[in-house]
């Protein structure tokens, strides 16, 4: 019995390898196979009930959105063809483009865009974790089958993106009792650039492009997207070719792979910025001094160096420097400058008087010193934050604090610290966390005084000045003068430092080099940005 | 014996009741649930939509009535649905449980056929060169952690000879073969050869751990066996030395191995997670564990029901094959003993 199944497996390898070398050819050319990091490739196709950035990165594959970002991130018509403000900058109306249908032949009209506004975006039944961000839109109307009007209870500059958002077809949906358990969010119907035609959650999905897409059909026929639940292994495969491309390629791969013939390597930033945060309600952190004085005890150029092999760059502003409002007079704010900041923590009455290594002062009013200790956090699992909150500990020694470093697990950090409400003094000293941008410089949901109980301010920094600044900002809706609100904000920020920044750091990808993808990418948002023109990869002959 | 079956089975019931009480509590300990896995404070979801996402999904009721609420639908067939990818559970389980039915119980096939065999050499020719050679080996694949043996095949055997590919149940070239429509039988023949090719490497690692351990077990019951006193008066009767191994000892040393065997189901289950991470392999241990992260109640309750049961049947089965390898035991309603 055992000798008759190994001779099986012998005779299946010899049979194999011919077959292998023939199917090969064929199928090369059409067919592009990606990689995905993790359990699956989207938890669901329904972008509206998810915080994945994998089921967005799909989703605007199978549906279009109504506008579209340029390369200089301003916006640019796509399903809709123009755009009208009223008077008072109170409402929007749209024109929608005629002829798009969805890949079931039913046209797309403007019934289908305030569908998706109104009855899935707006429903409370459905579970939109970012419902938030159309707050500020009350109300989106069907003016006839091609025109919408939007109207927003306020003026604000984020008005027509906030319009933008991927589409439903309510043909299908309206009929849904629950859109968040629909079969639909299996089976997805979009008017999108590529269709889904086949996905088994574990494995992998299959895209196949959608030809009568109303910007033209994409070249690459048919996407594969495969489930690696490792990430050498996700390497390992890009290298034996069994897969053709993969997103956020780990540093310590990433010389290794460049040196290989067949494999591409590219980078871009990533919009985002990693930060060391403080309790503004601790009495620690209250000078503005002490703040500065930690950014310039920070060696941030060598934590670029070391922790990121050099693919990033030092942060001194919440504005990314691609962005429109970025102001270059920020430049390099806080080298790395040890005297200076013991020179700024002395002058804000910081001194080791009792001469036990740690810098004392009285920050209660109770007549006693009292010693610069407090807890740094950051998120268990990552492993260069949890390397960060140790370089920062030694960095801050230096300067006579007494740094403990914790890791938290993710849904501890959210529940305790995140989520927090009422925000108190005793939920955490100070984190190592990130932030995501957004293309415009709109900063209110962080470092807002509105923002410390309804928002993510959860250092309950509260600056009269910056609120002002953020609220001209917002509700200013010339371009011009928004770019200098924001250059003022950025300096000011700077200047406070409600939160230390550390870096930014690039993103990359990696993908056989036979396939050719438009380069450069553009500085992106998430870590699927190199994937964003896919429509216009292709083969080399 | 059937009598006995049925006692079992209905005992499997009270078990799993309670299995799934304490699993359901200590899920619910864990802090954070899926919504609080959802708030990712980039996405800047608020407070009052949180409130409003966990009443959606009925998370905001006391623990007792999620219970209860669960188990009533269980017991209408209805496993619920994931709290991440709002798909029916048992879908979510019913995609992935061919694929570790598969490896898993080959490998369990290819375990016992390659170590019960492989003890009773050892234990026969205790102490020869080849029982050194075998002893080395298996001591490591109980040493070496089973992501590391994954990880050393796959360096070996797919980037360094290139003979067997990594990861998935599939090579690239049939990835979309199941979607095109014509199809023959000697077009299969290519598909199903691949497959196995894809099966070799977690199967062969799988089986690799399994037969290191159980060879072990064998090899010290087997000497344990050899030493008693059935076997010197068999010998002395004149048996032949291969009938005396076989016909008492072999049979005598399983029955300890096939009690380990039937408690030890669920760490085959277990180990095979790690395989199936390492090798990309579409199996359930890694929705159980993806659920655990993501605090999916459903998928996760799911999951261990599923595991629960094959523990039990597992125990159960271990317990009927006594009967056929000990004479002394027999099940009530037989005639007693």
């Amino acid at each position: 019995m055992l000798k008759r199944s190994w001779l099986v497996v012998i005779v299946a390898i010899a049979l194999s390898a011919i077959a292998w070398g023939s199917a090969e050819v064929e199928t090369a050319k059409e067919v592009v196979v990606l990689g995905t990091f993790g359990e699956t490739v989207a938890p669901t196709l329904n972008p509206f009930i998810t915080d994945d950035s994998a089921s967005w990165m799909i989703a605007d594959l199978i549906f279009d959105s109504a506008l579209m970002y340029n390369e200089r991130y301003e916006v640019v018509p796509y399903v809709v063809e123009s755009w009208e403000f009223s008077e008072d900058g109170l409402q929007i109306t749209e024109r929608v483009r005629k002829g798009i249908k969805f890949t079931d032949g039913r046209p797309l009209t403007a019934h289908d865009i305030a569908f998706t506004f109104n009855s899935v975006l707006k429903n409370p039944k459905v579970n939109v974790p970012f419902r938030s961000n159309y707050d500020r839109i009350i109300k989106c109307e069907v003016l006839d089958d091609y025109t919408l009007r939007y109207t927003a209870k306020e003026r604000f500059a984020t008005f027509l993106i906030s319009t933008s958002f991927w589409i439903l077809p309510k043909h299908i949906l309206e009929k849904e009792t629950d859109i968040n358990t629909s079969a639909f969010n299996r089976n997805p119907i979009g008017s999108g650039r590529y269709k889904l035609v086949d996905w088994r959650a574990a494995e992998q999905m299959v895209l196949t492009k959608n030809k009568d897409h109303f910007m033209g059909e994409p070249v690459i026929d048919t996407l594969v997207y495969r489930v690696v639940p490792d990430q050498s292994v996700e390497v390992a495969q890009l290298k034996t070719g069994e897969l053709d491309y993969i997103d956020s390629t780990p540093f310590k791969d990433v010389d290794d792979l460049a040196k290989n013939p067949n494999i591409t390597v590219t980078n871009w930033h990533l919009l985002y910025y990693e930060y060391l945060g403080f309790n503004h309600l601790n009495p620690l952190f209250r000078d503005k001094r002490v703040r500065q004085a930690i950014a310039y005890a920070l060696d941030r150029q060598s934590m670029v160096k070391t922790l990121l092999k050099g693919y990033g760059q030092v942060v001194n502003s919440p504005i990314p420097p691609i962005s429109w409002a970025f102001d270059p007079y920020i430049g390099d704010m806080y080298p790395y400058d040890v005297k200076k900041a013991k020179k700024l923590l002395k002058e804000a009455g910081w001194e080791d008087t009792n001469k036990d290594g740690i810098i004392d002062k009285d920050i209660d009013g109770d007549g006693k010193r009292d010693p610069f200790k407090f807890k740094l956090v950051t998120n268990a699992g990552n492993t260069r934050r949890e390397k960060v909150i140790v370089i920062i500990q030694q960095y801050l020694k230096e300067l006579g604090m007494a740094v403990e470093t914790q890791t938290l697990e993710w849904s501890v950090m959210v529940e305790d610290i995140l989520n927090k409400l009422p925000r108190s003094k005793d939920t955490f000293d100070a984190i190592v966390l990130a932030w995501g941008l957004t293309p415009d410089p709109d900063d209110t949901q962080v470092y807002h005084t509105k923002s410390i109980e309804d928002g993510s301010n959860m250092y309950s920094y509260s600056n009269p000045r910056i609120d002002e600044l953020l609220d001209r900002g917002i509700t200013e809706l010339d371009q011009e003068k928004r770019k200098e609100i924001y250059k003022e904000y950025g300096r000011f920020w700077a200047e406070e430092l409600p939160v230390v920044p550390l870096y930014n750091r690039d993103e990359f990808t990696s993908y056989n080099s036979k396939l050719v993808i438009p380069l450069p990418i553009i500085d992106g948002l998430s870590s699927n940005a190199g994937q964003a023109k896919i429509e216009k990869w292709f083969w080399k002959e | 014996m059937h009598q006995y079956i049925v006692r079992r089975l209905l005992i499997m019931i009270p078990t799993l009741f309670i299995t799934t009480v304490v699993s359901f509590g200590v899920i619910k300990l864990a802090p954070g649930d899926p919504v609080t896995m959802m708030t990712d404070p980039n996405i800047r979801t608020r407070a009052t939509d949180i409130v409003q996402i966990r009443s959606n999904l009925g998370l905001d009721k006391p623990i007792v009535l999620q219970y209860w609420r669960w188990l009533l639908r269980v017991m209408r067939g209805d496993l619920g649905y994931s709290l991440v990818s709002h798909r029916p559970v048992l879908e979510e389980i019913g995609e992935r449980f061919p694929a570790t039915l598969e490896l898993i119980g080959l490998s369990l096939i290819a375990t016992v056929v390659i170590a019960i065999p492989l003890g009773t050499f050892q234990a026969v020719r205790k102490y020869s060169l080849l029982d050194y050679v075998f002893t080395t080996i298996s001591f490591i694949g109980i040493s070496a952690p089973s992501f590391w043996v994954g990880m050393m095949a796959i360096l070996a055997f797919s980037l360094t000879l290139g003979w067997l590919p990594s990861a998935g149940m599939h090579g690239k070239e049939f990835l979309v073969f199941h979607l095109s429509p014509h199809k023959s039988i000697l077009e299969y023949f290519p598909y199903w050869v691949d497959h196995i090719l894809h099966l070799i490497l977690p199967l062969g690692v799988l089986t690799f751990i399994g037969v290191a351990q159980w060879s072990r077990f064998m090899r010290s019951k087997m000497l344990d066996v050899i030493s008693e006193d059935y076997i010197r008066t068999a010998e002395s009767k004149g048996l032949g030395r291969r009938a005396v191994i076989m016909r008492h000892g072999v049979r005598n040393a399983l029955i300890p191995i096939v009690t380990l065997m039937g408690l030890s189901l669920s760490a085959v289950v277990d180990g095979a997670f790690i395989t199936e991470t390492i090798f990309a392999w579409p199996g359930l241990g890694r929705l159980g564990v993806g659920a655990v992260f993501r605090r999916d109640y459903p998928i996760l309750m799911g999951t261990i029901l599923i595991s629960a049961i094959l523990v039990m049947i597992g125990n159960l089965l271990a317990d009927i094959s006594y009967a056929y390898l000990d004479p002394r035991i027999r099940f009530e309603g037989e005639g007693g003993r």
